[in-house]
């Protein structure tokens, strides 16, 4: 895994490529607090990123309803196949989204997760 | 065979197969009359057979046909009722029908305008009896139950130290996957904020819905390892088996219900609002997105998979000529045996590459095997309307009450068993009606109720099926049978026969106790003929009695024809194989041994002596014996009888090759087989070596 | 990229069949005789999963897993262990070691590709 982080005023993008794997996820929740502390919008730009875990994925779900507890936002770009595909082996892709956030920006909301849920 | 030919030949198959269901039916419908499911396929067989019969040029047929179908559907409608005569006129045409299916020239042409006299009376009147009362036959009737699929919901909570165990879940998951259809949904309410997380712990649960074949068990497999320190819950939450007209699919509210995640109480008051209920639900925080989401995916995939079967329910099966079948048994046949060749080089081979491949070979070859076999599979049960046809015409000819009671219609047996078993079971139900169950009044006389039982099962028991045929007539009359087995010289006049061997003399050639030839029990081509069919399918008969009580003809017969396990053995520079079902065990003999019995051929078998037939000699076999040989000790009609070889070599998978005509008369070799090394060996018919021992 | 396994036994046909079969079904095999052996041979490789026997010369095979969950590298390494049917108090301690699963011996090929694939994608 590596990542990289860019901020611009409040908002920053914090670029993910790689694997998200839990060998690495300490690395991963320390670049995600810092981003989420330096900016009030924090966008992860995923297009580098093969294949993420299940650690990584719940990271990111903390992530998201820890910023919206602040009044931040944390959202998801630029999300690959290979990514997708990993939200849809979790069962993280789903309708509706989390009462503790803004629920229609869920990171999970109509992803691919249904379609690739399903086994062919 | 042009094209038309091809339908035509098609279309004959169809109809025999439906004039035997229409038979079936119209047996139902005679007990009982107010059936509508019966009625209704009766009406729908005739239809049929109408419809497809003009169009494949049987016109004289679907003329026929015609007012016969007008008729049930009269019937079905309400407008006449089922008697005695309608049945029997129907079960006429349907004799009539397949005389025309055969064609040349067997239509007895004044029966058809009788018949036709009949039915066309019948659908020009009827309407004035008709009371209305039945209601008209359900379509809903035809819905089968073909897929034995299952669906569970299982809830998979790993501990939250999953990870450090080497464990990755969506492995796990993705193991479910394979067993079938599965919606997979994370719930993700128990995922802390960040500056409680420890992120390597898993937070994450799950749902799964998953619809597969494999049972309880296999899903619990996948999760061994983990199961101990994970929550795991496996509910099935729906069953192909299951009623379609039962209102099955759950909505969204009473799936959360039932999972103790909402009270009926909150689900009223949510209802009462007008947005979609599960946005509704997380708004007003009584239930939280993922359950949400978990019951939705529950609720599509059920909804799903009753759709998918009732579209599968209309072509779950084709049908296919049965000589392409024999055809594919023929060629997996070739198959096994150059499978044995390929096992053989490569153990000669000693290659650990080159056999494992032999041994992945040799396991599909067997699975291929099996489900080869397997197509070939029929339920015994698609014969019982011919007998109980039989039974009906014969008991009325011959002035007797008699019911038949079939037991075991789904066993399944090889369609060429079953087409051979027809003859010798229509032979012993006829004995049975004829000699065995007595006049009404000469069994009311014996205390017994007038109308007599013949009953017919099948059972499964191992590798072979069962099939009994017991009546509660008369009995077998001993003293006659002596006296008859006298008189034609088959026992002296002073033998001492147990009533099994006694009994047995029925199945000797040329036997027949009826004191006069009757039209039904034939000319004294008894059962003898009966032994020789089931013994030709590899089979053994029996038959116990008792005086007054009535008669049990019991016949025991493998599964399948085409391939059977076998002994391999060795004589001389030849091998030949014994059908296993007959082998008790083998012992050895020494040459020592074998002059202490004088050239009587009897082996001592733990203090028993039991004859043997030498093979070597009587194949008329040079060369030497070795010193050491072998008895196989064989069991026949409950006869201990051994057969003197040269060596056992071992268990075999024997292809059955027939010998052809040349080698018909040929006694004591049923067939031959190939061997893995391309050599052929001779099968033994045991009985027949016996016999003519 | 192939993932490469670990096999440690110290009966020599037990680690001929494993990574026989291992490395016809497409993965690359390290093996060991026993744990001291096989901690030597792990430093400079990438190593996707360990089996390992349990009963070993010099250091067995909970010792093994408990040292390999030490390391760094290994601490989310699926191991698992080779046992017999009457082992079941080892198999707990095992697991107490940090095994993630075990697999009965006798075994036949397809079983050890089946719990491979439980754990290596």
């Amino acid at each position: 895994m590596n990542h990289s982080f860019q901020s611009q005023g409040n908002s920053g993008v914090l670029s993910l490529s790689g694997s998200l794997t839990i060998e690495n996820i300490a690395q991963l929740k320390s670049a995600v607090s810092e981003a989420l502390q330096a900016s009030d919008h924090v966008t992860l730009d995923l297009s580098g990123v093969e294949s993420a875990d299940i650690c990584s994925l719940q990271l990111f779900c903390s992530a998201h309803r820890t910023g919206a507890r602040s009044g931040k936002i944390v959202e998801l770009a630029r999300a690959g196949e290979g990514f997708e595909a990993s939200v849809g082996e979790a069962g993280f892709g789903r309708h509706v989204g989390c009462a503790s956030g803004n629920s229609c920006d869920c990171l999970w909301i109509d992803r691919s997760g249904e379609k690739a849920g399903v086994a062919p | 065979m042009n094209v038309s030919e091809q339908h035509k030949e098609a279309f004959r198959e169809e109809a025999y197969e439906l004039l035997a269901e229409l038979e079936s039916a119209l047996l139902e419908l005679e007990e009982n009359p107010d059936d509508q499911e019966m009625v209704g396929r009766t009406f729908r067989a005739m239809h049929t057979i109408k419809g497809s019969g003009s169009m494949f040029g049987f016109t004289d047929i679907a003329e026929f046909t015609h007012d016969v179908e007008t008729v049930f559907d009269k019937v079905r409608g309400g407008l006449m009722s089922v008697n005695r005569e309608l049945i029997d006129s129907t079960l006429k045409s349907c004799d009539l029908i397949r005389a025309m299916l055969e064609g040349g020239g067997s239509v007895d042409e004044a029966e058809k305008n009788r018949l036709r006299g009949i039915f066309s009376a019948l659908s020009r009147s009827g309407s004035e009896q008709g009371t209305a009362s039945a209601s008209p036959a359900s379509a809903a009737q035809t819905a089968g139950r073909s897929s034995s699929e299952k669906t569970y919901r299982i809830r998979f909570k790993p501990c939250r130290e999953i990870y450090l165990t080497g464990t990755d879940p969506v492995l796990l998951l993705n193991e479910l996957r394979e067993l079938g259809e599965c919606r997979v949904v994370a719930h993700l309410d128990e995922i802390p904020a960040l500056e409680d997380m420890d992120p390597e712990r898993c937070y994450t649960y799950w749902d799964c819905i998953l619809t597969t074949s494999r049972d309880e068990n296999a899903i619990r497999d996948i999760f061994i390892f983990v199961e101990e320190d994970s929550e795991l819950r496996i509910d099935m939450i729906d069953e192909s088996g299951g009623l379609l007209d039962e209102p099955a699919q759950k909505k969204l509210g009473e799936i959360l219900v039932e999972r103790g995640e909402l009270t009926p109480e909150d689900m009223a008051r949510v209802l009462q609002g007008k947005k979609r209920f599960g946005e509704l639900l997380v708004e007003s925080g009584l239930a939280n997105p993922s359950q949400v989401e978990a019951a939705l995916a529950e609720q599509q995939q059920v909804r799903e998979v009753h759709q998918r079967r009732q579209n599968s329910d209309v072509a779950s099966s084709i049908r296919v000529p049965s000589d392409k079948l024999d055809i594919l048994v023929n060629l997996v046949g070739e198959l096994v045996t150059v499978q044995a060749r390929l096992s053989q080089t490569a153990a000669m081979k000693n290659d650990s590459h080159l056999t494992l491949i032999a041994e992945e070979v040799e396991r599909l070859t067997s699975e291929l095997r099996d489900s080869t076999l397997n197509i070939r599979m029929m339920p015994f049960g698609s014969t019982f309307g011919k007998f109980k046809r039989l039974v009906r015409d014969l008991s009325n000819d011959l002035g007797k009450e008699v019911e038949m009671i079939t037991e075991g219609a789904n066993t399944e047996l090889d369609k060429t068993v079953i087409e051979r078993l027809n003859d010798p079971l229509v032979h012993i139900i006829r004995n049975s009606i004829d000699h065995g169950i007595e006049a009404p009044e000469a069994r009311q006389a014996a205390g017994k109720p007038r109308q007599g039982t013949v009953r017919l099962t099948a059972e499964h028991s191992g590798d072979c099926v069962f099939i009994t045929i017991q009546d509660d007539g008369a009995g077998l009359d001993k003293d006659a049978i002596r006296a008859k087995a006298v008189e034609k010289r088959l026992i002296p006049e002073s033998a001492e026969l147990t009533d099994k061997e006694l009994f047995g003399l029925i199945f000797a050639p040329g036997f027949s106790t009826a004191k006069k030839i009757t039209g039904v029990s034939g000319r004294g081509v008894g059962m003898d003929v009966v032994k020789q069919a089931i013994e030709a399918l590899r089979g053994a008969i029996e038959i116990t009695s008792r005086k007054g009580e009535g008669t049990t003809i019991t016949i025991r017969l493998p599964l399948t024809l085409a391939i059977i396990e076998s002994l391999l053995v060795k004589i001389g520079n030849d091998r030949y194989v014994l059908p296993l079902s007959f082998v008790e065990e083998c012992i050895v003999m020494t040459r020592k041994e074998m002059e202490e019995s004088h050239g009587k051929d009897l082996a001592n078998v733990r203090g028993h002596m039991v004859p043997y037939i030498p093979l070597r000699s009587r194949f008329e076999l040079t060369g030497d014996a070795p010193d050491i040989q072998q008895v196989v000790i064989t069991h026949i009609d409950g006869e201990r009888i051994g057969l003197l070889v040269d060596t056992v070599i071992g268990e075999h998978q024997t292809v059955i090759k027939s010998l052809g005509r040349a080698y018909r008369d040929v006694h004591g070799i049923s067939g031959a087989t190939i061997l893995g090394d391309g050599t052929v060996a001779l099968i033994l018919d045991i009985p027949q070596l016996v016999k003519w021992g | 990229m192939a993932h490469t396994l670990l096999i440690v036994d110290d009966s020599a046909s037990m680690r001929q069949m494993v990574s026989f079969t291992l490395k016809d079904a497409g993965y690359d095999v390290i093996s060991a005789n026993n744990g001291k052996d096989a901690l030597t041979k792990v430093d400079n490789a990438k190593i996707s999963m360990v089996i390992t026997d349990l009963n070993m010369p010099e250091m067995d095979g909970i010792e093994l897993i408990k040292q390999l969950r030490g390391k760094p590298g290994f601490k989310f390494i699926p191991i698992v262990m080779l046992t017999t049917e009457s082992q079941d108090s080892k198999k707990l301690a095992g697991k107490q070691a940090g095994a993630s699963g075990w697999i009965v011996k006798p075994f036949k090929p397809d079983q050890l590709l089946d719990t491979v694939r439980k754990f290596v994608k």
